[in-house]
C-alpha cells in the first residue's frame, strides 16, 4: 500500500510553461487522498476543483510579444516605470513550478506574523521567508525532489555528485546565480584557511571526506563535487538543515570584504570598527555557521529567498519583508511567486500575548508554542466567529516520549544498573502508556517504543512493540534481576552495596516544544517509584543543563523523539545510535566523540567500549552508502540493533496536533507533517499562500 | 552644608566604582559565554561542532579572548572616554544604543504609572487616617492588601483575558500595528494613551496599597502629636490644620525614596512588560540576561546602579533641604 498520496500538490520541476493563459475552463477532479496518522488507516474523499481561470489582472499594459510569465502589480508597476526588467527577464530559463495546493492565489497583501524573542528567523520567519536548499523534502519524506538545483546526479558508486543550476536564475538585485557563487562559497569560505582555521567548515561535508574533497566547476551552471568516498545520503541532507549554505554566499556582494578580492579591505574593517577582515566577512555575510539570520538583519544583503527584508527588527518590534522580484518559483499558470507581497513580522515577549493576538484575529499566522492546551481557546474563538480555522498536523517524531539512562554515569553502581537491558526492560512495563496517551497525547496515537513510524521503510514491527505493556509484576521480575538484594522497609530496591538505589530524573523545563515536560517527568517519576525504584525529579531550564551535561552528571533523561517519518530516522538517528548529541544514554561516549572533534569545556567524556564504536561505524556505512536502497538497509541494521539493545524507553507513537491559521489565508494543506528537518512550514509551500481578498 | 554635599559626591564615585566592579563579576559568573551559547544552540541544530581553532577565532572576534580585568579596562575605558558600552552581540550594535531607543517608552510608562499611584493613593491614605477605623477606612485597606498581595503579573494576566473575552480585545502592546514604526505624531500619541491606561494602573497598582499603607501610619503618628491639638484649639481650620502640618511632616519618607523612582524609570516592571508585550526596557534587559549578552545586561545593571545611588544623592539633598536637622549632622 502506498502510505501517502499527497495528490493535492505536485511539484514539477524542469517543466518549461508554453502555454498558459489559455481559455478559463473549470475542471472538477475527484482525488482520493489517504494520510496514515495513526494505525489506523483514515480515509477522505477530497472534491478538487482545479480552476484554470486566471484571476491575475496585471497593471502593465501588454507590450507586443505575450509576456510568457504574469507578476504582482506591485511588480508591474515598478516595471512599467522602468525600475525593473519585465518578468521574463527576471525568470530563470527553467523556473520551479510550484502546483498550488487548492487554487491560483491572488496577488498582493500584507501577511502578519508572530513570534517571541529577538530573532525573528528562528522565531519561524526562516521556515516561510526563507530556507530554499539545493534539493528539498518530498511530502511523505520518502527521497527529495530538485529546488536550487536543477538537478543532482551520481556517478555509480556516489562518490562524485553533478549538481546543475538554473540557467538564469538571479539574486534579488538582478545578478545572475552561477556556478561562480558556489565556487566562491566552497573554494574561498569554506576552504579558506583565515574564516576557518581548523579545517573545512560546512556541516554537510563530513569530517572523514574533507581531505579527499574537491570541487570543480563544469561549465557556469555545472559544479561538480567529489568526496572520494560513497555519500549516498547527499542529497537527503542537503534538502535538510546541512544544506542552506549553497544558497548563502553571493559572490558580487561578499567579495567585497574578503581579502583575496578587495585591496583596500582595511577602509571597509575601519568603517565597520573591527581589527580582522574575517570579523567584517563573519559580520557582513553569514557568520561562522552559516546561520541564515543574516537575511534578516542586512538590507544590503542579495538573496535566493521568496522574502527580502527592508526593515530589520533591530531595537523595535517588527520586521518589515517584501517579495524578491527575481523569485525563480512560478505557479502552474506562469504567475511568479509568492503570491503575498508584504509580511510583518511582529515581536512577542512572550507565548500567551503571541497565542492571545493570534486568538483574536490580530495575526494571520504565528509561531505556535508546543503543547495543546489551548486548542479549546482556539475551538471557542472560532465558535465565536473569529476568523481562524485548525489544521491537523501529522507527527514526523518517533516518539512522544523518550526516557533515557545514562548507561555511561561516573558512578560504577549505577551506570552499572543503567547499562543492564533487563532494569530498562523493568521500568518499561512499569509505564501506564494508555494513561500517557490519555493524558499526553489528547487521547490519539497507540503505545510504541522509540521506532521509525509503520509507515517508513525503517519500521520494524518488534522495535515498536516489544516490552509495551502495562504490567507491574512483569516489571519487578525484570527489575528483581538487576537487584539481588531486595528491597528495604520503605519499598525500595537495594544497590549491590545495600544502599538504596536513588537517581534524578531531569526535565527541561523551557523548552517551547514541550511545554509539559515537567509534568510528564512527575508522572515518569510515579510509575518509577511504584514499582521500587526511588526516582527524583530535578526540572532545570536548558541553560542550566547544558553544563551538568559537559560534566556527564547525568542519571535519567527525557529527550526527544525524531526520526519517526519516512527516512528522517537515517538522518537523525538520535535514538537509533549512541554518541549521537541528543542520546543521553550514551552521554560520556557523546562527549568522547565531541572532545576528539576539538569541542572545548567537556571533562566528562567516557572512553566508548568496542560494541559502541562498531555501532557508530555501521552508522556512517549507512549514510554513505551509494544507492537508497542500501542506505535503508543498512539503517534497519541499525535499528534492528538499537532494538535488540533497547537503549531507551518510549510510550507512544502517532496522534494529530493542530495548527490555527487565520481563515484569510489561502492554499494551506488540511493535514501536514510538521518537523524541524525539512523546515518546519516550509514543507507546506508557503510561496503559494495567499491573502484571500 | 556644603562640606556635606562633598561628602556624599566623594561616596557617590566610589559606589559607583565598586559597583562597575561587581557588575562585570557578575556578567561573568555565569558558566560560559556568548560563544559557548551560540555553539550549543549550533550543535542542537544538528550542527557538526566546530573545530577549536574557529571557536578562538570566534572569541577573538567578541573580544572574549582577554583576562577578565583586561577585558573590565577595555569597557570602562570606553564608557568613560567615548560613551560607549560594548557591542552587543544579539543586535550588533553598540549597548547604549539599544538601552537608549528604548527609553523613553519606559520614561512614559514609569512617570505615568508613579503619578497615577500619587493621585490615587495620597487622598485616599489621608482619609484612611483622619477617618481611621470607620468602614470606609477598612474598605480601603482591604482593597489596598489585596492590591498589594496580587503579584502585578498574575493582575496583567487577568486583565488581558478580562479585556479578551468580554470586549474581544487583545490588549497587548504600546501601539496599534499601523503606528508601531511609525514617527511620532498627534495620531500617535493617541494610539499610545489608547493603550497606555491598562500597563499604567497595572504597573501602579502595587504601589499604590504600599502608598496608603504609609501614609496612613504616618498621618496617625503626627495626628496624635501636641501641636495638631495646639493647631486645633487655636480655632485653626481643620482641612488647612491637616494639609498644612501633619501631611508634610508624613511626606517625609517619600522624599527619602524618591531617589529611587530614577532606576524605575529605566527599568520599570520587567515581567508585567513581558505580559503586556510592552516595548520597554525591561524585556531587553530580561533578554540580555537569557541569551548572555553581556555588555547589554552590564550597561543596563551599571546604568540602573548608577541612577540608584545618583537618586539618593539627590534624595539627600532633598531631605538635608527639607529638614534642618540632617544638614548638621
Amino acid at each position: 500500500m502506498r502510505k501517502f498520496t499527497f495528490v493535492t500538490i505536485i511539484l514539477i520541476v524542469s517543466f518549461v510553461l508554453g502555454s498558459c493563459a489559455k481559455t478559463p475552463t473549470l475542471t472538477p477532479e475527484v482525488i482520493k487522498e489517504t494520510v496514515v496518522a495513526t494505525q489506523l488507516v483514515k480515509e477522505t474523499s477530497v472534491v478538487k476543483v482545479v480552476e484554470t481561470q486566471n484571476v491575475v489582472v496585471t497593471a502593465t499594459p501588454l507590450p507586443t510579444a505575450l509576456p510568457k510569465y504574469k507578476e504582482s502589480p506591485m511588480l508591474a508597476e515598478l516595471v512599467t516605470a522602468g525600475k525593473l526588467p519585465p518578468v521574463d527577464q527576471r525568470l530563470p530559463d527553467n523556473p520551479v513550478v510550484v502546483v498550488p495546493v487548492k487554487e491560483t492565489g491572488v496577488y498582493g497583501g500584507d501577511f502578519r506574523f508572530g513570534f517571541v524573542g529577538g530573532s525573528p528567523e528562528w522565531g519561524g520567519m526562516l521556515y516561510f521567508a526563507g530556507w530554499e536548499h539545493p534539493v528539498f523534502w518530498k511530502l511523505d519524506f520518502s527521497g527529495y525532489v530538485p529546488n536550487l538545483a536543477e538537478s543532482l546526479t551520481a556517478n555509480a558508486d556516489a562518490s562524485v555528485w553533478t549538481m546543475k543550476l538554473r540557467k538564469g536564475m538571479k539574486w534579488s538585485d538582478g545578478v545572475p546565480f552561477t556556478a561562480d557563487d558556489i565556487g566562491f562559497f566552497i573554494q574561498d569560505v569554506l576552504m579558506n584557511k583565515e574564516l576557518y582555521p581548523g579545517g573545512v567548515g560546512g556541516d554537510w561535508l563530513p569530517g572523514d571526506m574533507t581531505a579527499t574533497f574537491s570541487y570543480a566547476k563544469a561549465d557556469d551552471y555545472t559544479v561538480i563535487l567529489s568526496f572520494g568516498k560513497s555519500y549516498g545520503t547527499f542529497p537527503l541532507i542537503l534538502a535538510s538543515w546541512a544544506g542552506r549554505q549553497f544558497a548563502m554566499y553571493p559572490k558580487h556582494y561578499l567579495q567585497q570584504f574578503h581579502k583575496a578580492y578587495n585591496p583596500n579591505i582595511a577602509d571597509l574593517m575601519k568603517k565597520q570598527g573591527v581589527e580582522t577582515w574575517t570579523a567584517l566577512f563573519f559580520t557582513k555575510g553569514p557568520d561562522t555557521w552559516g546561520n541564515p539570520g543574516r537575511w534578516f538583519t542586512e538590507v544590503d544583503l542579495p538573496t535566493l529567498y521568496a522574502y527580502k527584508v527592508t526593515q530589520p527588527l533591530g531595537t523595535g518590534s517588527q520586521v518589515l519583508m517584501e517579495r524578491n522580484p527575481y523569485y525563480w518559483k512560478v505557479d502552474d499558470k506562469g504567475n511568479q511567486l509568492p503570491y503575498i507581497d508584504k509580511i510583518t513580522g511582529i515581536m512577542y515577549q512572550d507565548n500567551q500575548g503571541l497565542t492571545l493576538a493570534m486568538l483574536n484575529g490580530d495575526l494571520d499566522f504565528y509561531n505556535k508554542p508546543g503543547g495543546d492546551e489551548e486548542k479549546p481557546l482556539f475551538l471557542d474563538a472560532i465558535a465565536q466567529g473569529k476568523p481562524l480555522f485548525i489544521t491537523n498536523v501529522l507527527n514526523d517524531g518517533a516518539n512522544g516520549v523518550v526516557l533515557q539512562f545514562n548507561m555511561t554515569n561516573p558512578d560504577p553502581v549505577k551506570a552499572e544498573v543503567f547499562s543492564d537491558k533487563n532494569f530498562r526492560v523493568g521500568v518499561s512495563y512499569s509505564i501506564n502508556r494508555p494513561e500517557l496517551i490519555e493524558l499526553f497525547n489528547s487521547g490519539l496515537g497507540y503505545p510504541s517504543q522509540v521506532c521509525p513510524q509503520p509507515s517508513s521503510p525503517l519500521y520494524i514491527e518488534q522495535c515498536n512493540n516489544q516490552y509495551i505493556e502495562y504490567d507491574k509484576a512483569k516489571a519487578q521480575e525484570y527489575l528483581d534481576k538487576v537487584f539481588t538484594k531486595g528491597k528495604d522497609a520503605d519499598g525500595f530496591y537495594l544497590d549491590k552495596n545495600g544502599r538504596r538505589f536513588s537517581f534524578v530524573l531531569i526535565v527541561i523545563n523551557n523548552w517551547s516544544w514541550a511545554p509539559r515536560n515537567a509534568d510528564l517527568g512527575e508522572v515518569l517519576v510515579g510509575y518509577m517509584r511504584a514499582v521500587g525504584l526511588d526516582a527524583k525529579m530535578n526540572a532545570m531550564p536548558d541553560t542550566q543543563w547544558d553544563p551538568l551535561r559537559l560534566k556527564n552528571e547525568v542519571e535519567a533523561f527525557i529527550s526527544t523523539g525524531e526520526g519517526g517519518a519516512g527516512l528522517t530516522g537515517l538522518l537523525d538517528a538520535r535514538n537509533y545510535v549512541p554518541m549521537e548529541y541528543w542520546g543521553t544514554y550514551s552521554n560520556g561516549w557523546t562527549l568522547w566523540r565531541l572532545k576528539g572533534q576539538g569541542v572545548q569545556g567537556i571533562t566528562g567524556d567516557v572512553e566508548p567500549p568496542q560494541w559502541v564504536v562498531d555501532a557508530r561505524k555501521k552508522y556512517d556505512d549507512a549514510l554513505s552508502a551509494p544507492t537508497e536502497a542500501d542506505q535503508i538497509a543498512r539503517m534497519r541494521a541499525v535499528v534492528q540493533e538499537a532494538t535488540d539493545r533497547f537503549y531507551e524507553i518510549g510510550a507512544f507513537q502517532g496522534g494529530e496536533a493542530w495548527y490555527p491559521f487565520s481563515s484569510k489565508i489561502g492554499n494551506v494543506y488540511d493535514n501536514w507533517y510538521q518537523g524541524w528537518i525539512e523546515g518546519v512550514y516550509k514543507l507546506l509551500y508557503p510561496e503559494q499562500w495567499y491573502l484571500i481578498p | 552644608m556644603r562640606k556635606y554635599l562633598l561628602r556624599r559626591f566623594l561616596t557617590m564615585v566610589l559606589t559607583v566604582f565598586i559597583i562597575s566592579l561587581i557588575t562585570f563579576i557578575i556578567i561573568q559568573l555565569p558558566p560560559g559565554d556568548y560563544v559557548t551559547n551560540i555553539i550549543n544552540r549550533m550543535l542542537s541544530q544538528g550542527a557538526t561542532s566546530p573545530s577549536p581553532e574557529d571557536v578562538a577565532l570566534l572569541r577573538k572576534i567578541y573580544g572574549l579572548n582577554d583576562p577578565m580585568f583586561v577585558q573590565y579596562i577595555k569597557w570602562i575605558e570606553k564608557i568613560i572616554f567615548e560613551g560607549k558600552f560594548g557591542y552587543s552581540f544579539t543586535y550588533q550594535k553598540d549597548a547604549i544604543e539599544i538601552i537608549v531607543a528604548r527609553l523613553p517608552a519606559s520614561f512614559v510608562l514609569s512617570l505615568s504609572s508613579f503619578m497615577f499611584v500619587w493621585i490615587i493613593s495620597l487622598p485616599i491614605g489621608i482619609y484612611s487616617a483622619v477617618k481611621k477605623y470607620s468602614v470606609g477606612d477598612y474598605f480601603v485597606n482591604f482593597v489596598g492588601f489585596v492590591g498589594l498581595a496580587i503579584p502585578s503579573f498574575l493582575l496583567a494576566l487577568v486583565c488581558l483575558y478580562v479585556a479578551y473575552k468580554y470586549f474581544g480585545v487583545a490588549a497587548i502592546g504600546l501601539f496599534s500595528k499601523e503606528f508601531q514604526n511609525a514617527p511620532w505624531s498627534a495620531a500617535r500619541v493617541l494610539d499610545l494613551i489608547k493603550h497606555m491606561w491598562i500597563p499604567m494602573i497595572i504597573v501602579g497598582i502595587g504601589g499604590t496599597a504600599g502608598l496608603i499603607r504609609t501614609l496612613r501610619a504616618n498621618l496617625l503618628d503626627e495626628l496624635n502629636k501636641p501641636y495638631v491639638d495646639t493647631a486645633r484649639a487655636k480655632g485653626l481650620p481643620e482641612a488647612r490644620l491637616l494639609w498644612k502640618y501633619p501631611v508634610r511632616h508624613a511626606l517625609n519618607p517619600f522624599i527619602s525614596t524618591l531617589g529611587w523612582m530614577l532606576p524605575s524609570l529605566i527599568s520599570g516592571e520587567v515581567i508585567v512588560a513581558i505580559v503586556l508585550n510592552l516595548p520597554t526596557s525591561g524585556p531587553i534587559l530580561y533578554n540580555a540576561l537569557a541569551s548572555q549578552d553581556m555588555y547589554v545586561a552590564a550597561g543596563f545593571l551599571l546604568m540602573l546602579s548608577t541612577l540608584t545611588v545618583v537618586g539618593t544623592f539627590i534624595s539627600d539633598i532633598l531631605l538635608a533641604l527639607l529638614d534642618p536637622r540632617i544638614r548638621f549632622q
